[in-house]
């Protein structure tokens, strides 16, 4: 990222040392510490969050269905995801480094701790359309614009089946069907991919997060 | 080709941007820091938001411009500038305001049409008015027109100007009066990176007081050449009048590009959703899950976000929270955090959740949520706007009922740091540069009762001024130049400050001690703010004496330094009551106003307007006119003093959360009248980011 030269000036201002120690860190991501805290048996959660130094080989090797891989290449985020929220077919999974991305089945439908979030995206249809072969569909897109106001943009979908690929999962390599996503709506395009099983699980995607972050590559182990 | 600049698209993503307008492309600056040719403006405007610095230099003068696109088509710049042997063998400094606005943009047939004042709250060698238009034609070529007066009419005009009207301030008599000429040039664009120009600057160069020319004018041609090596950045290179060489430089900035876009927050915890069983409890069981442990819990999470959580009260259905944030820039973003940390740890059957954000160790508001509201809309279209509909706002309740949690951390802190700063015309300075370090260190005896005290020491040295102007007004700005002299190193603040909420919708502060670095003693305010208003009203009475020029602890000894009395007639112990006034106004979303009428520092009564534009993410730059007694009865004051500031949040520098900022301020026109005490945290920006207008205007950070 750059900083108008000048604003070094105010970088200046604003430097120092003291006593808190609250100095500015790029890498200072508490996602995890958070939910380090929030450990423990809370009758309020339908499924108790991940503890955070759960990203061990056994812990993946136990429960395989409970990580993914994230690969985020424009922002160089390749680490793996734990499940740490399912409300039904509503799932959370939070990345190594913190960030989240929220599912509806299988769907996503949001981002947090990327630089550009998808703050929300509707998901009306899309899986009807993959149970269908296909079909057009009308989603929702929320983003904040640069004044921290949500704008918000209607895309047509047009979802069609390209049919079965053989996908290295990380674990596995299986062979899913291929779905791809078209959606657009001036000025945005771009092209949602979903690999499924025989029984429609999403087991392999590449979904739209945002314009700066791109894509996000998520393949379940 | 470059007048026209290309959008760029992605081969698979379009950028989300709006395409430019017509007349943002390949915009360049003149050597008076507005959008245009050499010397003579165009009709152009800048993107919306757009701040641009410009420092244009040639022998014999400099000129160092700051232009700020107010609106879409409104714009403002603020110029200072040094003319050589203007009073010979004196220089000429001066500070000056220009407007502009665009009342045509430019379409397929029509050109941009604009109309501008140059200097226009004076009489000066720059003052002049101008109505312009600038046509561009295909992608590189660009024809601008216009007809000026005063400056923009030659040498002659603006001498007859000074001559006739040289003592009068907002000199609306002048405006578009005298004789005119007509200007005008081309710009073509070979490149992307440069622009050509060749301008026709009517009459004759500047002229000093006398009359006589102060450059030599060889023709009415100007000829120069702009380079844009990057976005952002301009330097031009310009041959004046025949005889003489000029060199420009632009730094561009926009509030509206941010370096982190959405930035570089930690992701927050997801809502936990409680299943219906869950939901439809009524209590819960305190023997199995004791309140206490429930308050720990909460403290626990809260400060792994960065929030200290106050005090707790819970019931079967409901619960209210009072919280510190002293991480997150926007409260409503603050407010959106809590209430997701405390869908995962608050027993299942409370339903009703109050949060009461706190600032100064008091609370600023009640905002409640349906927790089963927060369950559906965290990652809906329109979530956010839906959670601001569905919340209600109020008044922050009582303390009956909430049990204080431990306090976190230290009641002492500390830090060092530099600082910078520049101050236009001290004493006879026009400019001048402090930097150094400066400590800081509080203490709390309680939330709401903090001693603090900011001692800085200055590396650069600063002279004794060789006078100070006379003056019938008390010297209580005049003499900032032997503070600078004198108070090395000195304490800027000591103070002590109690803030508390003596009833509903009403806060108050007082502050004693040594309030700033020239004046200390007892201040209090008294503010109305309903929570949901888009207004406030506040009272300020000051009691206040000046403090010794070393800026120790003693009072008086102000006036002498380096064995001169510097005040000459003027009270040499002052002590003075001060007070204003004030509402508050937020006019829109982005617009904030502020009007004070009282009783300024230096005994004068007067009032104040101010105005900011306030952009949702954090950026604020404004103005502020002020007019006392003192302005009018007093000819060694300026007819009003007038100042410009700009304020950036770090979180827009740096991407990481925060809540610091830094400013800077500039006075066009300042002196002893219409000066105001300058005490830290006063009422209203303390407890605004927790009131609706605040928080609307943040709302979009909620579910970030």
């Amino acid at each position: 990222m750059k900083v108008p030269a000048f604003m070094a000036l105010a970088a200046l201002a604003l430097a120092g040392c003291s006593s808190g120690g609250t100095g500015f860190s790029l890498s200072s991501l508490p996602g995890a510490a958070i939910i380090g805290a929030l450990r423990g048996d809370n009758a309020a959660l339908d499924t108790p969050p991940v503890e955070s130094e759960g990203f061990t080989a056994q812990a993946i090797a136990d429960n395989p269905e409970n990580f993914m891989i994230a690969d985020v290449p424009n922002i160089g985020l390749n680490q793996p995801a734990r499940l740490i929220r399912r409300n039904g077919r509503d799932e959370t999974w939070a990345a190594q480094g913190g960030a989240t991305f929220a599912f509806h089945d299988g769907v996503l439908v949001a981002t947090r701790g990327l630089i550009d979030d998808l703050l929300a995206f509707s998901d009306a249809g899309v899986r009807a359309a993959l149970a269908a072969g296909g079909g057009t569909v009308e989603r929702r897109l929320d983003r904040l614009d640069d004044l921290d106001r949500v704008s918000d943009l209607s895309l047509t979908c047009t979802i069609t089946r390209d049919g079965p690929e053989e996908v290295n999962l990380g674990l596995r390599a299986v062979v899913l069907v291929k779905f791809t996503e078209h959606c657009a709506s001036r000025p945005l395009v771009f092209d949602n991919a979903y690999w499924l099983d025989p029984a429609g699980d999403i087991l392999a995607s590449r979904q739209f997060v945002s314009a700066a972050v791109g894509y996000a590559r998520l393949n379940r182990l | 080709m470059s007048l026209r600049r290309p959008l760029a698209l992605g081969a698979a993503v379009l950028a989300l941007a709006a395409p430019a307008a017509a007349q943002d492309r390949g915009l360049t600056y003149t050597l008076s820091g507005t959008p245009g040719l050499i010397d003579m403006p165009s009709a152009l405007v800048a993107e919306d938001g757009q701040i641009a610095g410009t420092l244009a230099l040639r022998e014999g003068e400099s000129r160092t411009s700051f232009t700020f696109q107010i609106t879409p088509r409104l714009s403002g710049t603020f110029r200072y500038t040094g003319l050589q042997d203007y009073h010979a063998p004196g220089s000429y400094y001066g500070r000056g305001l220009d407007l502009r606005y665009q009342i045509i943009d430019e379409g397929e047939r029509m050109p941009a049409i604009a109309v501008g004042l140059q200097d226009f709250l004076q009489v000066s060698p720059y003052s002049g008015e101008y109505l312009v238009a600038t046509r561009t034609f295909g992608d590189s070529f660009r024809l601008t027109a216009g007809l000026g007066w005063g400056r923009l009419a030659g040498g002659e005009a603006i001498a007859d100007r000074l001559a006739a009207h040289a003592d009068e301030s907002v000199p609306l008599d002048t405006w578009f009066r005298g004789d005119a000429a007509a200007f005008g040039g081309i710009e073509w664009a070979p490149s992307e990176r440069f622009v050509i120009k060749a301008e026709y600057a009517p009459g004759e160069p500047y002229r000093d007081e006398n009359g006589d020319p102060l450059f030599e004018h060889r023709s009415p041609l100007n000829f120069g050449i702009n380079w844009r090596p990057k976005p952002g950045y301009q330097l031009g290179l310009a041959y004046l009048h025949g005889s003489e060489i000029a060199l420009s430089g632009t730094l561009l900035f926009n509030p509206h590009d941010r370096p982190y876009a959405m930035g570089l927050d930690p992701a927050p915890v997801p809502v936990a959703v409680r299943t219906a069983d869950l939901r439809a409890a009524q209590s819960w069981d305190r023997a199995a899950r004791p309140e206490s442990a429930v308050r720990d819990e909460i403290a626990a999470a809260l400060a792994a976000d960065g929030f200290a959580a106050v005090a707790v009260e819970l019931g079967d259905r409901s619960a209210r929270v009072r919280y510190t944030n002293s991480t997150y820039r926007a409260e409503a973003q603050a407010l959106g955090r809590v209430a997701r940390i405390l869908t995962t740890v608050l027993p299942p059957s409370i339903e009703s959740i109050t949060l009461e954000p706190m600032r100064q160790g008091i609370a600023l508001s009640a905002v409640t949520f349906r927790r089963s509201d927060l369950e559906v809309l965290e990652n809906a279209p329109g979530g956010a706007q839906a959670a601001f509909g569905r919340a209600t706002f109020a008044d922050a309740g009582g303390e009956a009922g909430l049990v204080a949690l431990p306090r976190d951390g230290s009641r002492f802190s500390w830090g060092i740091a530099p600082y910078g700063s520049v101050t236009f015309f001290r004493g006879s300075d026009p400019i001048s540069i402090d930097a150094g370090l400066q400590a800081t260190a509080r203490y709390a005896f309680a939330p709401n009762l903090v001693l603090s005290g900011v001692l800085r020491y200055s590396l650069v040295p600063h002279d004794l001024p060789s006078s100070v102007s006379a003056g019938a007004t008390q010297p209580v700005r005049r003499l900032s130049g032997l503070y600078a002299s004198e108070g090395n190193p000195g304490i800027t603040s000591l103070q002590l400050a109690w803030y508390e909420r003596p009833g509903r919708d009403l806060y108050s502060r007082v502050t004693v001690g040594y309030l700033e670095s020239m004046f200390g003693g007892v201040s209090t305010e008294l503010l109305y703010s309903p929570v949901s208003t888009r207004w406030a009203l506040g009272a300020e009475v000051n009691y206040v004496a000046q403090r010794a020029n070393d800026m120790m602890f003693g009072f008086g000894d102000y006036c002498i330094a380096g064995g001169t009395d510097y005040c000459g007639s003027a009270d040499h112990d002052y002590r003075t009551v001060t007070g204003h006034l004030s509402l508050y106004y937020a006019l829109s979303e982005q617009v904030h106003a502020q009007f004070d009428v009282g009783r300024y520092l230096a005994g004068d009564w007067g009032a104040s307007v101010s105005l900011d534009r306030e952009f949702g993410n954090g950026w604020r730059i404004g103005g502020q006119v002020t007019v006392t007694e003192a302005n009018r009865d007093d000819p060694d004051q300026d007819d009003f003093s007038a100042g410009v500031r700009i304020s950036m949040p770090a979180d827009f520098l740096y991407g990481t959360p925060s809540r610091r900022r830094s400013g800077i301020g500039l006075d066009l026109y300042s002196g002893d009248a219409g000066a105001r005490l300058n005490v830290s945290d006063r009422l209203y920006d303390v407890i605004r980011e927790g009131q609706v207008p605040d928080l609307e205007s943040g709302w979009g950070r909620f579910w970030r």
